[in-house]
């Protein structure tokens, strides 16, 4: 009986022993097989979990997507994989130190061509430096006056009924932009027109001809 | 019966003999315990099966970011670099992994010496797409160094223009066209291989781009508007951003002399490579609500709804300048969250649709 025993507890062993055998062989292969395709199977996954990618994957299963929708989302889903594939790209890089280069020079004065910076000029439209809402505008004017720089745009109220109106900006030094006030022309004024500048203020025309001023220090129109 | 005729050790190795039998069966088919998870191999060829997930509400408005009308006349490497580092501190700053968006708007689409770019956010100005995207690189590699051992926050920049365009008789502005919206497609498309190649380490995959367009109804035909973004969607490797506002919309959308039908406006929301972050300004709520209403068409049209990135507000803008008119009469000082939930609670509230959640939220300022 004890014999049997021993010859049991043998062949057990034996079995352990070719089992954890294969199990390291298999593992040995998948280390292998990992780092001869590094990375590749997070980059799949981190598409996979992509929530960007599942959302369009789930509004591509949906049946009442017309067929101009699901072009509008396919070709949403090819970039929303293209992006998560390049992050984990990324991802997968060195976490080491972060150093960052040194700064390039500054592109002197190629990066912005001021148009007659310091002078008076007129010019066409906004250049969409004027929000819609606030007025339309024809054309208008920046320069000095006074110590202070201005931009002044012509134009009217966005809605009916049409008014003439200007917008004056007083420029903050070193920025772009300021404060912009509204200042409605006078009754039966529907839009606005800078004809010239003058020490104190501005030329203007209204739409059916009529000429006024607009003095900039008071900010007020007058025939 | 036999059990019980066998000495207790003999039952015992007996027992112990089937467990391990039954062990190494399991172990020659599946494998070790544990091992499942790191047998993934690459498929050739990946399938991907398609997931069903539970779009709903959610009332965590994001953390916002700022985005910025960035003025390229001043020292704008630097001042890029700074903002973007900005970023990163409060984000390493934070527990947890962040994900931010961030619009860096150069002004009015230029096409001047035969080169495509924008204003620069100054009249008068012109910067080319390729110094625009010296600055937007030098706002990523800002971001990235100074999340410093933050390696999970990412940042997505979108790089904007607007369709503003003039309909007088003596101006026209010709270069919100197809062409332009190539160009601008192609510098996006650069920045990218900037982040992925020259930037340290990929950036760690810690920065993404995209591009953007504040389209406004008022500034521009919807044709031009329409040609511009197709002009984009023809060369993009990555998506558009509309981070405009709905004149008039739903009835008489449009103004300025500029008329769009809702087909029309769908063509700038809808399509192509398109989401939305509408600037949602107003405390009153009506901005939110014309953007509802134009998803409800955008279901009806398309049988689904516009992609609402998120939410864009003035409140940076309006801090800078409290004097301006819109601002101190409170029409377009909402603040970040107040714009965020009034989008979101119509959007993710709505009987007809539901939509997924808005992941964005920034706020727009000036810079110097």
């Amino acid at each position: 009986m004890k014999q049997r025993h021993i010859q049991a507890l043998t062949t057990l062993l034996a079995f352990v022993a070719l089992a954890a055998a294969i199990s390291l062989a298999r593992s040995t292969a998948q280390t292998a097989s990992l780092s001869s395709a590094p990375q590749t199977p997070a980059r799949y996954q981190a598409v996979e979990d992509d929530p960007q990618v599942q959302a369009l994957r789930g509004q591509l299963a949906d049946p009442a997507l017309s067929e101009e929708g699901r072009r509008t989302v396919e070709k949403k889903l090819i970039m929303a994989e293209r992006m998560a594939w390049e992050v984990a790209a990324g991802q997968a890089a060195p976490r080491t130190e972060k150093i960052a280069p040194a700064l390039p020079a500054e592109p002197a004065q190629a990066a912005l061509q001021i148009q007659a910076a310091d002078e008076d000029v007129l010019f066409e439209g906004s250049e969409g430096l004027v929000r819609p809402s606030l007025a339309l505008i024809i054309n208008g004017w920046e320069g000095s006056r006074g110590g202070a720089r201005y931009q002044v745009f012509a134009g009217s109220t966005p809605a009916e009924p049409f008014r003439g109106a200007l917008v004056v900006v007083e420029l903050e030094p070193g920025r772009p932009t300021g404060a912009h006030e509204r200042y409605l022309a006078p009754d039966g004024t529907t839009m606005l027109r800078i004809l010239e500048a003058t020490e104190t203020g501005l030329i203007l025309e209204g739409d059916a001809g009529a000429r006024l001023f607009f003095n900039l220090a008071l900010r007020s129109f007058s025939p | 019966l036999e059990y019980k005729r066998m000495k207790p050790a003999g039952w015992f190795l007996h027992q112990l003999k089937h467990a391990l039998l039954l062990f190494l069966v399991a172990l020659l088919l599946g494998g070790a315990p544990g091992a499942a998870a790191q047998t993934i191999t690459p498929p050739e060829n990946p399938v991907f099966l398609p997931v069903v997930i539970q779009r709903g509400h959610t009332s965590l408005v994001p953390l916002p970011t700022d985005s910025y009308y960035f003025y390229m006349k001043t020292d704008p490497l630097a001042k890029a670099r700074a903002l973007g580092c900005q970023l990163g501190e409060r984000d390493k700053a934070l527990p947890g992994k962040q994900e931010s968006l961030v619009i860096l708007a150069f002004g009015i689409t230029k096409y001047q010496d035969g080169q495509y770019g924008a204003s620069g956010m100054a009249r008068g100005g012109f910067s080319t797409v390729d110094q625009i995207a010296e600055a937007v690189q030098q706002f990523g590699l800002g971001y990235w160094d100074c999340t410093d051992t933050d390696f999970d926050s990412r940042l997505t920049v979108a790089v904007g223009t607007n369709n503003y365009n003039h309909p007088g008789e003596y101006f026209q502005n010709l270069s919100v066209t197809f062409e332009h919206g190539r160009a601008w497609a192609q510098m996006v498309n650069k920045i990218h291989l900037w982040f992925q190649n020259v930037c340290p380490n990929r950036c760690n995959g810690q920065v993404s781009v995209m591009g953007a367009n504040d389209i406004e109804l008022a500034w521009s035909s919807p044709d031009d508007a329409y040609n511009w973004v197709k002009g984009y969607d023809s060369a993009s490797n990555f998506p558009l951003i509309n981070f405009g506002a709905a004149e008039g919309c739903p009835n008489a959308c449009g103004g300025g002399g500029f008329y769009w039908t809702k087909d029309k406006v769908m063509r700038v929301t809808s399509e192509g490579s398109i989401y939305v972050l509408p600037q949602i300004y107003r405390p009153d709520g009506h901005n939110a609500k014309q953007w509802h209403e134009l998803s409800k068409y955008s279901v009806t049209r398309f049988g689904r709804p516009i992609d609402f990135a998120g939410a864009l507000s003035n409140y940076g803008a309006c801090q800078q300048y409290p004097n301006d008119k819109l601002c101190k009469e409170h029409v377009i000082d909402n603040t970040p969250e107040q714009a965020w939930t009034q989008l979101n609670n119509l959007v993710n509230g709505a009987t007809v649709y539901t939509h997924d959640d808005l992941p964005y939220l920034t706020d727009i300022r000036w810079t110097d």
